[in-house]
């Protein structure tokens, strides 16, 4: 009897401890740098953010400096889907967030300087620093595509565009330094800025030369089909800058863009030692 | 929540030994059981059936931090009970069974898979039971039963996720084969023991205390 009761319970206990379930299936594999792209995707987004500002700023400016024959054209071209209003001292796009206060001179006149506003304190900064050059700066703002309050100074020199296509002006090449906080929360229903200091991060970046931000056709727009790309947006492509995150511990990153194919732009993100390509 | 974790320990304990008191002689059944899919209070984490909850987006540092970790299967270890049973009436058996359920996840680092950490979680409950066999034969019973106690869990990782609750077993059908040595199987069933158990136990008689007159 006594060889019986420990016989089961040897068998029982070997089945089972030999019969784990497993109740949740574990993440696919991630890449060492994965952490480092999403960072680089957010620094792209704010860079982004100001170049296309400043791009708009460039072309209002031309636009308002071009003779009447040739407004129509232009604003067709540049402008296809706002109507341009001229409000007390204020540009104003309709059914866009910014209005820009141009103080009567042309972007293009050395140490001209144009405000880009939004709301009551959003500003960012825009001054004619040489030909096709422009300093903008900012401190405080928050851009509508991400709601990271970021502060900047940056120089931006107009190019000659790398993608072909009615509307687009300028790529810029893009140097100098900036930061921002990320938003504590991006909520479906309440996008504003949330500075919940225990789920934001501080973010910097560095870029020491220049990196190459080109006019690239908006993937997810629904416009993309036309002949020109209606809905742009600008994409860093060539060029290398450093990234640093304040968590509970720094860390760096250093992204090296490689150049715009037509699969994304191919680039090196080098994260805790690790360097990996990656094309998106 | 010491007080009210011995509160309903003792009143547990009370109903439990205040249906004995009668002389004669007692059938004791003591058993041993393994459990699958116990519900243990880990499953109803924020992280729910292994679904996020969020309203949107996640915020950029919670992106960034789950690149920088993967997890891999979480495994159960099933329910391990030991329990205890008085036949007080031919067709009621009260009883209580102590049981352990283990759920154990290891979280690799994406940059370093060899670097790893533990995410597990150990639950213990206690579970005075009240079962009602409903077909008694000399080799075969079937029952049904309800059990309601006390259960807490402890995260090898964070204290804080340390949890203390209820611990609740109902059991739709059950059956046991044999005599004195028997085999036992529950199905229909949801609670801390698990959906379906199985098991083994013996069962012997012992003499009550009887007051004298």
């Amino acid at each position: 009897m006594k060889r019986a009761l420990l016989s089961i319970s040897i068998l029982f206990c070997i089945f089972s401890l030999s019969s784990c379930v497993i109740i949740d299936e574990g993440d696919s594999v991630k890449r060492k740098t994965e952490a480092a792209k999403i960072i680089f995707d957010n620094v792209e987004d704010n860079i982004s953010a100001m170049v296309d500002l400043c791009d708009m700023a460039v072309k209002l400016s031309r636009w308002i400096d071009a003779p009447e024959s040739g407004k129509g054209a232009l604003e067709d071209l540049w402008f296809p889907d706002y109507k341009l209003r001229y409000e007390g001292d204020k540009w104003i796009f309709r059914d866009m967030s910014y209005y820009f206060t141009t103080g009567g001179k042309s972007l293009d006149s050395l140490n001209s300087e144009w405000i880009v506003g939004y709301g009551t304190a959003q500003r960012i900064r825009i001054k004619c620093t040489g030909k096709e050059t422009w300093s903008v700066k900012c401190s405080g703002s928050l851009f509508t595509c991400n709601y990271h309050l970021s502060d900047a100074n940056i120089i931006l020199t107009g190019r000659c565009p790398l993608l072909s296509g009615s509307g687009i002006l300028f790529d810029y090449d893009v140097s100098g330094s900036g930061s921002f906080i990320t938003n504590a929360s991006q909520s479906y229903n309440y996008p504003e800025y949330d500075s919940n200091p225990d789920n934001t991060l501080t973010i910097s970046y560095n870029i020491a030369q220049k990196v190459r931000f080109v006019t690239t056709p908006d993937p997810e727009s629904y416009y993309s089909n036309y002949d020109y790309p209606r809905y742009r947006e600008f994409r860093a492509s060539e060029g290398e800058m450093d990234i640093e995150v304040l968590d509970e511990s720094t860390e760096t990153i250093h992204a090296e863009m490689i150049s715009y194919t037509p699969y994304g732009v191919v680039k090196y993100l080098t994260f805790k030692g690790y360097r990996e390509v990656w094309t998106y | 929540m010491n007080r009210r974790f011995l509160l309903i320990l003792a009143v547990n304990l009370l109903c439990v030994s205040s249906l004995f008191g009668q002389s004669g002689k007692r059938e004791v059944d003591t058993r041993f059981g393994y459990g699958i899919y116990p519900l243990t209070f880990d499953l109803f984490n924020d992280n729910f059936w292994g679904c996020a909850w969020h309203d949107g987006y996640p915020s950029v540092k919670e992106d960034y931090h789950n690149a920088l970790e993967f997890a891999g299967d979480r495994v159960s270890s099933g329910c391990f009970s030991f329990g205890r049973y008085y036949k007080v009436l031919r067709w009621m058996d009260l009883g209580a069974s102590i049981s352990y359920a283990g759920t154990y996840q290891t979280i690799y680092n994406s940059a370093n898979p060899g670097l790893t950490r533990r995410d597990d979680y150990h639950s213990l409950f206690f579970t005075p039971t009240i079962r009602f066999s409903w077909f008694n034969r000399e080799y075969v019973r079937m029952y049904s039963s309800v059990g309601f106690g006390l259960g807490m869990m402890f995260s090898s990782e964070d204290k804080d996720k340390n949890e203390a609750g209820p611990s609740i077993q109902l059991t739709g059908f059950g059956i046991s084969v044999g005599k004195r040595l028997y085999g036992f199987s529950e199905v229909q069933s949801v609670g801390t023991l698990g959906f379906i158990t199985f098991g083994c136990g013996y069962r012997f008689n012992v003499a009550t205390f009887s007051k004298k007159r």
